[in-house]
C-alpha cells in the first residue's frame, strides 16, 4: 500500500498541477473574453464585476429594451401585433422598468406609466419621476441622452460601455423620427416580477452567484498550484513519464498534430468577442472556447516536456531514422559483405525509382505547374538526402574500419590495455567487441605468464638460498677441521675430500642459479656498446696463467680495430671464460686453439675451435643440454654447465650460439649484429 | 690495547658459530645476535667495533636493521648473504654496507676483509684524507700524488714504477674508463700494438696487492670489452 502511495504521488502532483492550470488558465480565457468583449477597457470590467447596474450585461438587457421600443417608432407601418409583442416583452420586467414612447407623426404611443409623461427636455432637467428610480435613457427625437444617478454619461466614450449598444444615438430630420420621444427608466433595486420574467433579476442573480463561483475556482486552482509547486519534484517525474509516452511519437506526427491544435484555437478565438457578457451563454461559449485553448495549451506542454526530456531525440525519433533503423535490423539478419553489398542495391533502386518519379512530376509541372513543380522538386531533394545519408553512413564504417586496423596493429604491438571504442550503431561494432575481448584475453593469459615467471625467480632465489646455507655451515666447518692439527693421516684425507667436493657443490649450485636465472629471462642486462675484439684480448690475457700452463697454443685472428657490437660486457666476459676454459679442459695436448673474430660490416662472427681429446660419440645438441658433459664422466670438476651458461648468456646478450662438432674438430660459433653509434648520431 | 668486539648477526645458529671461532682464533672479541632485534639490543648496550650481518633473516631482516644502525652509528658493517647477484650488492651496498659477502664464504676473505674494515675504522685514517686535499681517493685506497704512495687502509701498499703510474693515472679520474692503449701510451710513452697482455699483467699484479679477493675486486675492475678503471666509492 505504502508503494502504491508512492507510485501514485507523481500522478496525483502532476494532476493538481494541470487543474490548478486549467482552472487559473479557464478564469483567465474568460476574464480576457470579457475585456475583449469592452474593447479592452479595464474600467468597464471592473464596474461589470463590482455591480450588476453598471455592468455590460445591464446595458446591454436595457439596450434591447430600447430596440424594441426604437423599432416601434421608426416604423409607423408596422403590424399592431408587433407592437403587442413589445409591450408583452418590455412589461415582463413589471415595476422594474418605466417606459414610454411616442411619434407624433404617426401617433403611436405605447406607456406602462399611469397619468401624465414626465417633462423631460435633454439631460439637464430632472424629470419627474417616481420614487425609486434614478437611472434612465431619453430620446428627444436627435438623440439619445443617458442619465445615471441625475448625471448625464457620454455614451461615445469608450469605457462607458454603451458603444455598440444603443441603436440611433443621432438622427436626422428627414428620418421621420423628430417629433418622436422615447423614454425608459429602471428601478433603483431590481424586484422578482410575479407576472413575468424579468430579464434584470435573473442576470442579477446569476452574476452574483457567477462571481461567487469565479472566486472559489480562483481559490481551489491559487491552492491546487501552490500544492504542486511544493510537490514539483514529484510533478516533474510524471512530466518524465508523459515524456517517455509522448517520445515514442515521431517528430512528423507531433508537427501535424501541433498544427491542427493551434488551427482550432486560431479558429476559435474569434468567439472571444462574441455573445452577451455574464449570461449563460457568454458561459458555455467560454467554456468550450477555453477548452479548446487549453487543449492547445496542454498539447503545447507536453511537447515542451517532451523536447526537455529527450532533448535531441525529440528530433531524431522521426519516421525517416525509424525507417533505417529497421533496415539496420533487416540488414543484421545478413553475414556482414552480404549486407554491405544490399545496402549498396537497394541505394540503386531506390534512387532509380525517386529519379522516374521526379521526372515524371517535372513533366507533368512543366505543363500543369504548381504542385507537380514543388513535388518534383521534393523527390529531388529526398533522392539527394539518401545518397547524402548513404555517403556518411559509408564514410563513417571506413574510418571506423580504419580504427578497427590501427587497433589490431596496437595489439599486435603489445598494447593491452587501450580499448577500441567504436559507437554502438557503427557496422563494424560486432568486430571492435570481438577484438576487445581477444585483447583482454591475451592482456590476461600474458598477465599470468608473468605471474609465473615472476614465481619461478622467487623458487630460484628461494632454492639457492636454502641450498646456500647449509653448504656455508659445510664449508665453514670442514675449513674448521681443516686447521685442526694431530689429526690422524687417513681423517686428513678425508677432510680433504670433503673440502674438494663441498667447493664444487658451490660451483654447481652458482651456475644453477645463473643459469636458471639467463633462462627465466628475467635477468637485468646492462646493455651497452663495447669491442668485442678488445673483450676476447682482456679474457684472454685475463685467463694469461691457465692458458700458459696448459702448453697449448693458441691462434688468434682478431683485428686490431674494434668491432662494435651491443652488448653486457660481464655475461660476454663469462661467456668466453667458459669457452677458453672449455677448450683448455678438452683440448689434446699440444694441438692448437683457434679464436677466430671476422666483422663483415654488419655481422661480427666469433668463434673458437679446438682438437677434442677424446672421442666426441655425441651430437651437438646434446652438449648443450644440461648435465651432459663432453666425456660422459661426472669425476672432474666442473658443473657441466659451462656451455648451457654460455649459450644461454649469448642468447639473452642478443647473440647466436652454435655448436659443430666435426670428427674430432670441437666448434663454437658466435654470431652479433654489430653496432654502429656514430651512424646512430648522424 | 682493548680487544676488538665484533658482533655477528645470523639466524643460522651453525654459521655464527663457524665464523665466532674463526674470529677468535685471529683475536676478536664476538657477539652473537640471531636476529635483527637482538642485535639493536646489543649495539645499544655495549660498543661494537664490527657487525658481520646477514640479510634474510627473522623478525627483522638485515637491511632494516642496517638502516637502523646507520641512523645512528657509523660501525662498519660487512653484509654476508646467501644472494650473490650484482643488483643484490648494489642494494647491500648503496643502503650504507661497508662490505658484501657471498655465502658460502671464503674463511681467509671473511677474516682479511674483517681486517680491513677494522683498520680503516681504528686508524681514524679519513682525518688526514680531509686535511690533505690533494690526495686522491677512493674507499680505503689513498694515493699521494707528492710522495707517489699508495695507502690501503691507512698501510703502505707496495707498488714499483709502472705499478705506481698505473694507480697515479686511474686514480687521478676515478670511474673513468682507460683502454689499455691509453693506459699504455700515458705510463709507457709509446705507441701501442698490441698491448692487452702487457696492461693486464701489470693489472692483475696491482690486484692481487689490493684486493682481498682479486676475482671479485672492489677496486681496480675490468670493464669488459672497453678497459679498466678505478671504482670510485
Amino acid at each position: 500500500m505504502d508503494i502504491k502511495l508512492k507510485k501514485s504521488e507523481p500522478f496525483t502532483a502532476w494532476l493538481c498541477f494541470f487543474l490548478a492550470a486549467s482552472i487559473i488558465g479557464g478564469l483567465l480565457i474568460t476574464g480576457l473574453s470579457a475585456l475583449a468583449r469592452f474593447d479592452g477597457s479595464v474600467q468597464a470590467l471592473k464596474t461589470t464585476f463590482t455591480d450588476y447596474k453598471r455592468s455590460i450585461a445591464f446595458k446591454e438587457q436595457t439596450g434591447n429594451y430600447y430596440r424594441e421600443l426604437f423599432n416601434l417608432v421608426a416604423d409607423p407601418a408596422a403590424d399592431p401585433s408587433s407592437k403587442e409583442w413589445t409591450v408583452k416583452y418590455l412589461d415582463n420586467e413589471g415595476e422594474n422598468l418605466i417606459y414610454y414612447a411616442v411619434n407624433k407623426d404617426s401617433g403611436l404611443l405605447v406607456k406602462n406609466i399611469e397619468g401624465d409623461l414626465p417633462q423631460i427636455s435633454g439631460a439637464e432637467i430632472m424629470p419627474d419621476l417616481p420614487a425609486g428610480y434614478n437611472y434612465y435613457w431619453y430620446f428627444d427625437g436627435r438623440k439619445v441622452w443617458v442619465v445615471e444617478d441625475g448625471q448625464p454619461v457620454d455614451v461615445e466614450r469608450l469605457d462607458s460601455g454603451y458603444r455598440g449598444i444603443i441603436p440611433g444615438i443621432y438622427t436626422d430630420n428627414n428620418s421621420g423620427l423628430a417629433n418622436s420621444e422615447i423614454f425608459l427608466a429602471v428601478k433603483d433595486t431590481l424586484g422578482k416580477n410575479p407576472y413575468g420574467h424579468s430579464q434584470y433579476y435573473m442576470e442579477q442573480q446569476f452574476m452574483r452567484v457567477l462571481g461567487w463561483i469565479y472566486i472559489a475556482l480562483l481559490a481551489i486552482g491559487i491552492s491546487l498550484l501552490v500544492y504542486a509547486v511544493i510537490r514539483r519534484r514529484e510533478k516533474r517525474e510524471f512530466d518524465r513519464v508523459l515524456a517517455s509516452w509522448s517520445g515514442k511519437m515521431w517528430l512528423e506526427v507531433k508537427a501535424a498534430l501541433s498544427l491542427l491544435v493551434l488551427s482550432l484555437a486560431v479558429a476559435c478565438s474569434p468567439s472571444f468577442s462574441g455573445g452577451y457578457v455574464f449570461t449563460f451563454e457568454w458561459v458555455l461559449g467560454n467554456v468550450v472556447v477555453s477548452g479548446f485553448v487549453l487543449f492547445g495549451f496542454w498539447w503545447f506542454y507536453l511537447m515542451l516536456v517532451d523536447l526537455i526530456f529527450n532533448g535531441k531525440s525529440f528530433f531524431t525519433h522521426n519516421s525517416i531514422n525509424s525507417l533505417f533503423a529497421w533496415y539496420r535490423k533487416y540488414e543484421s539478419r545478413y553475414p556482414w559483405q552480404k549486407s554491405m553489398l544490399n545496402r549498396a542495391y537497394l541505394l540503386v533502386a531506390a534512387e532509380a525509382v525517386l529519379a522516374l518519379m521526379s521526372v515524371l512530376f517535372l513533366l507533368t509541372g512543366i505543363s500543369a505547374g504548381g504542385l507537380s513543380l514543388l513535388a518534383a522538386f521534393l523527390i529531388a531533394g529526398a533522392g539527394i538526402y539518401l545518397i547524402y545519408r548513404y555517403l556518411k553512413l559509408y564514410d563513417e564504417t571506413l574510418s571506423d574500419l580504419g580504427r578497427l586496423m590501427d587497433h589490431i596493429k596496437i595489439v599486435k604491438n603489445g598494447d593491452m590495455k587501450t580499448r577500441l571504442e567504436v559507437p554502438a550503431d557503427s557496422n563494424v561494432y560486432p568486430a571492435a567487441q570481438n577484438l576487445n575481448s581477444i585483447q583482454a584475453g591475451i592482456g590476461i593469459a600474458v598477465a599470468e605468464k608473468m605471474k609465473s615467471e615472476r614465481l619461478k625467480i622467487d623458487l630460484i632465489t628461494n632454492v639457492s638460498h636454502d641450498l646456500k646455507t647449509p653448504l656455508t655451515s659445510i664449508i665453514s666447518y670442514v675449513e674448521l677441521l681443516n686447521r685442526e692439527e694431530g689429526l690422524p693421516e687417513h681423517i686428513n684425507d678425508y677432510v680433504k675430500i670433503l673440502s674438494q667436493k663441498s667447493e664444487r657443490l658451490k660451483n654447481i649450485i652458482q651456475d644453477l642459479f645463473d643459469l636458471s636465472k639467463a633462462n627465466s629471462e628475467n635477468i637485468t642486462l646492462d646493455m651497452e656498446q663495447i669491442d668485442l675484439a678488445r673483450l676476447i684480448k682482456q679474457t684472454l690475457a685475463d685467463m694469461e696463467e691457465p692458458i700458459s700452463d696448459s702448453g697449448l697454443a693458441f691462434r688468434l685472428n682478431i683485428p686490431d680495430e674494434p668491432v662494435y657490437i651491443l652488448s653486457d660486457g660481464k655475461k660476454l666476459y663469462r661467456v668466453w671464460e667458459n669457452l677458453i676454459t672449455n677448450a683448455l679442459k678438452y683440448s689434446l695436448p699440444g694441438t692448437r686453439v683457434y679464436i677466430d673474430l671476422i666483422a663483415d660490416g654488419g655481422t661480427a662472427h666469433a668463434g673458437i675451435k679446438n682438437t677434442a681429446n677424446y672421442e666426441m660419440n655425441f651430437s651437438a645438441d646434446e652438449i648443450l643440454q644440461r648435465f651432459v658433459r663432453g666425456d660422459a664422466s661426472r669425476t672432474s670438476e666442473g658443473s657441466g654447465l659451462g656451455l648451457p651458461i654460455a649459450r644461454s648468456f649469448t642468447q639473452i646478450c642478443g647473440g647466436l650460439f652454435n655448436v659443430k662438432i666435426d670428427g674430432d674438430l670441437f666448434k663454437v660459433e658466435l654470431r652479433f649484429k654489430q653496432y654502429f653509434r656514430e651512424r646512430k648520431d648522424d | 690495547m682493548e680487544k676488538q668486539r665484533v658482533l655477528v648477526v645470523d639466524d643460522d645458529r651453525e654459521i655464527v658459530n663457524a665464523i665466532a671461532i674463526n674470529l677468535q682464533n685471529e683475536g676478536y672479541e664476538v657477539l652473537k645476535a640471531y636476529d635483527g632485534l637482538q642485535a639493536l639490543d646489543m649495539i645499544s648496550a655495549q660498543s661494537v667495533h664490527l657487525i658481520i650481518l646477514d640479510v634474510m633473516m627473522p623478525k627483522l631482516d638485515g637491511l632494516s636493521t642496517m638502516l637502523k644502525i646507520r641512523a645512528e652509528k657509523n660501525i662498519p658493517i660487512i653484509i654476508l648473504s646467501a644472494k650473490s647477484e650484482d643488483t643484490d650488492k648494489v642494494l647491500g651496498l648503496s643502503m650504507g654496507a661497508d662490505d658484501y659477502v657471498t655465502k658460502p664464504f671464503n674463511r681467509l676473505e671473511l677474516m682479511a676483509r674483517v681486517k680491513s674494515q677494522l683498520r680503516r675504522y681504528l686508524s681514524l685514517g679519513d682525518v688526514n684524507v680531509q686535511s690533505r686535499p690533494n690526495l686522491l681517493q677512493s674507499g680505503g685506497l689513498c694515493f699521494d700524488p707528492e710522495s707517489h704512495t699508495l695507502m690501503l687502509d691507512g698501510e703502505l701498499v707496495k707498488l714499483t714504477a709502472k705499478e705506481t703510474r698505473i694507480m697515479e693515472l686511474l686514480m687521478r679520474s676515478p670511474g673513468r674508463i682507460f683502454p689499455a692503449e691509453e693506459i699504455y701510451e700515458r705510463v709507457w710513452g709509446e705507441t701501442a700494438y698490441g698491448v692487452e697482455n702487457t696492461v693486464m699483467v701489470h693489472i692483475r699484479r696491482i690486484r692481487e696487492k689490493i684486493e682481498i679477493n682479486p676475482r671479485e675486486p672492489k677496486y681496480l675492475k675490468v670493464v669488459w670489452g672497453i678497459g679498466y678503471k678505478i671504482e670510485k666509492i
